[in-house]
């Protein structure tokens, strides 16, 4: 298997999703395709519908219209549930229980028995870095430690396709490096990846394509760098920057923006990357000294906060 | 096979939940208890040295099966509820289930799986406390109910009957709402045999019969109690104390189970978890 989202095999195939609680509209008619292969970010705030697709993708809720299909088949097929691996967003598991117990149980759920059983055990654990806590009870785990579990569990069936609601729930910065790696591998080894987050950075480290979902309804969707499709955005800084030159400026950019804690910096909003040349121009015809011109790019965070406030002023 | 390893789960959850080891210790003390207050009684018999002492030891342990089975049918009920009320809703409030659904089983088999270890452990507790009453009854009086056998039957069907409706609750409602129906279906059952007691003395009375009648479809455990009880007790013990003329009073009864109780009885204990694992394999988690 490869790591390059494999374009033709959908993962995740949703239609005209539609998930109505009494007259609640929890999800609005939400349509979009994972690939193989791929990491595919579900971002939205909290209430915005995530968790409910998220439910309806694992079976824990029934959609109230739509089609889904995982991995080629309908939704709910007891064949595809065995290539699936799930970690829920709370990670709340019987207490009583030890690490092995519990993995030993899971994985008998998978229909994995016997020796199989115990390498696949010995191997999650290893990976998610609890090897050694097999006699630990769950009731004595820290919040991190029963996230490493969960993932576990849901890597117990080596699954081609991995749907995480929320991932760093709990979790140390250390923490989160790690499994973020750990992600980043499973990713590369050809894992599909749907992973339903409000934790930016995770999205942006790990997913190919990330899909903005606000009031039950995706608002975009495209691979992080695409969804920066707004002018180009070029930071400056020059000295000084004079009267003229900013004249100069304000008839070439769309848009001139003055930082008010740096007199020598603009923010200039053009066409075209062809235009950063003439600004270029422009500062040395004015006798100013150029020190800094670049694109300045909007984080997935920005992005997706003003993507938020769009809908809502919209609605 | 899946509702075996839920069935196997849930055996392995009940024996190290606490409840399970109080249960153990307060039966075996509760058995001690018994034992010692039936020695004590007899002991003071035979210092008084009556006459036909057999026979009035035959009686008593008539009397004390009946009363011992009574206990038992209490806390076998009790036990159903506490242990079942939560069998799925507790699950589906702890989140616990979440990770479970999502494997490859069907809905049906978290149900049955869970319903087969609770009726497994419920029916096996009511055997050997019934069988350790009476086990202890026979060596202190002598007495072996001949409808012994008739009788366990029927106290397991009560147990099975409250599993029954505690399965459906607990596909459908929050463990608390399900308990409280549970608990007042099974305490409001025996009002209505006390009821129907009043009016066998002060004349018929249709109203009480039909009311006894739909609390007995609603939860048949106090009438299949009353046919284990008429069960254990041999119709001369009957005659005795007057049963044949009432038939019922409020704990021991002479009627045995009818044949449309029987064929209620046997639908109420498939169709209610079958209709709770309908409820289940519909419902949002």
């Amino acid at each position: 298997m490869c790591g390059e989202p494999q374009e033709h095999e959908p993962a995740i195939e949703v239609e005209g999703l539609t998930k109505l609680y009494h007259r609640l509209l929890a999800v609005d008619h939400i349509s979009f395709v994972t690939y193989r292969g791929e990491a595919f970010g579900f971002l939205g705030p909290n209430g915005a519908g995530k968790s409910t697709v998220v439910k309806i993708l694992t079976g824990l809720v029934q959609p109230s219209e739509g089609t889904v299909r995982i991995l080629g088949r309908p939704l709910g097929d007891r064949e595809v549930r065995r290539r699936i691996g799930y970690l829920p967003e709370l990670p709340t598991f019987h207490r009583w229980l030890t690490a092995e117990e519990f993995l030993r149980f899971h994985g008998s759920l998978y229909g994995l028995r016997g020796s199989l059983l115990r390498a696949r055990m010995e191997e999650v654990l290893a990976l998610v870095g609890l090897a050694g806590r097999e006699r630990q009870r769950l009731g004595t785990f820290s919040k991190g430690m029963l996230q490493r579990i969960g993932l576990a569990q849901a890597l117990l069936n080596r699954p081609e396709l991995l749907i995480i609601d929320e991932l760093s729930t709990g979790l140390d910065p250390v923490g989160q490096h790690d499994l973020r790696s750990l992600l980043l591998d499973l990713k590369r080894a050809g894992t599909s990846i749907f992973i339903n987050s409000h934790q930016l950075p995770d999205v942006e480290a790990l997913c190919d394509r990330v899909a903005i979902i606000n009031l039950g309804r995706i608002l975009k969707v495209g691979a992080p760098e695409e969804l920066f499709d707004e002018p180009l955005l070029v930071e400056l800084r020059a000295e000084p920057l004079s009267e003229a030159l900013l004249q100069r400026l304000a008839q070439l950019a769309l848009a001139v923006e003055r930082d008010q804690y740096d007199p020598c910096r603009v923010l200039l909003r053009l066409r075209s990357e062809e235009q950063a040349a003439e600004v270029a121009a422009a500062v040395h015809a004015c006798g100013s000294r150029l020190y800094r011109l670049a694109p300045h790019r909007r984080s997935l965070e920005q992005v997706f906060l003003r993507t938020i406030e769009l809908s809502r002023s919209l609605q | 096979m899946g509702w075996l390893v839920i069935a196997r789960f849930t055996l392995k959850e009940i024996v190290r939940r606490r409840i399970f080891l109080a249960v153990v210790v307060l039966t075996v003390l509760l058995l001690g208890l018994f034992t010692l207050l039936l020695n004590a009684l007899v002991d003071n018999l035979q210092r008084a040295q009556p006459e036909n002492m057999e026979l009035l030891l035959l009686g008593i342990g008539a009397l004390m099966a009946v009363l011992a089975s009574w206990s038992v049918y209490l806390q076998s009920s009790l036990m159903t509820l506490l242990l079942t009320a939560g069998m799925l809703s507790g699950e589906i409030e702890a989140g616990t289930l979440a990770v479970i659904v999502p494997k490859p089983l069907h809905r049906v088999e978290i149900v049955f799986g869970k319903w087969l270890a609770y009726a497994l452990v419920l029916a096996g507790y009511t055997a050997v406390l019934e069988l350790g009453f009476l086990g202890v009854i026979y060596w202190k009086t002598g007495y072996w109910p001949d409808g012994m056998a008739q009788a366990l039957g029927l106290l397991e069907l009560g147990m099975l009957c409250l599993l029954a409706l505690l399965t459906l609750g607990s596909a459908s409602l929050p463990t608390l709402a399900n308990g409280a129906i549970a608990a007042l279906l099974f305490l409001g059952t025996p009002l209505a045999s006390f009821a129907q007691v009043v009016t066998q003395i002060t004349g018929e009375s249709t109203t009480v019969e039909r009311i006894k009648t739909l609390f007995e479809l609603l939860m048949p455990s106090d009438a299949l109690w009353h046919a284990a009880s008429a069960a254990l007790l041999p119709p001369v013990a009957q005659d005795l104390i007057g049963l044949h003329q009432v038939q019922n009073l409020p704990i021991i009864g002479a009627e045995a189970l009818t044949p449309a109780m029987a064929l209620w009885t046997a639908l109420y204990i498939v169709v209610l978890p079958l209709l709770g694992m309908l409820r289940f394999a519909h419902r949002d988690l």
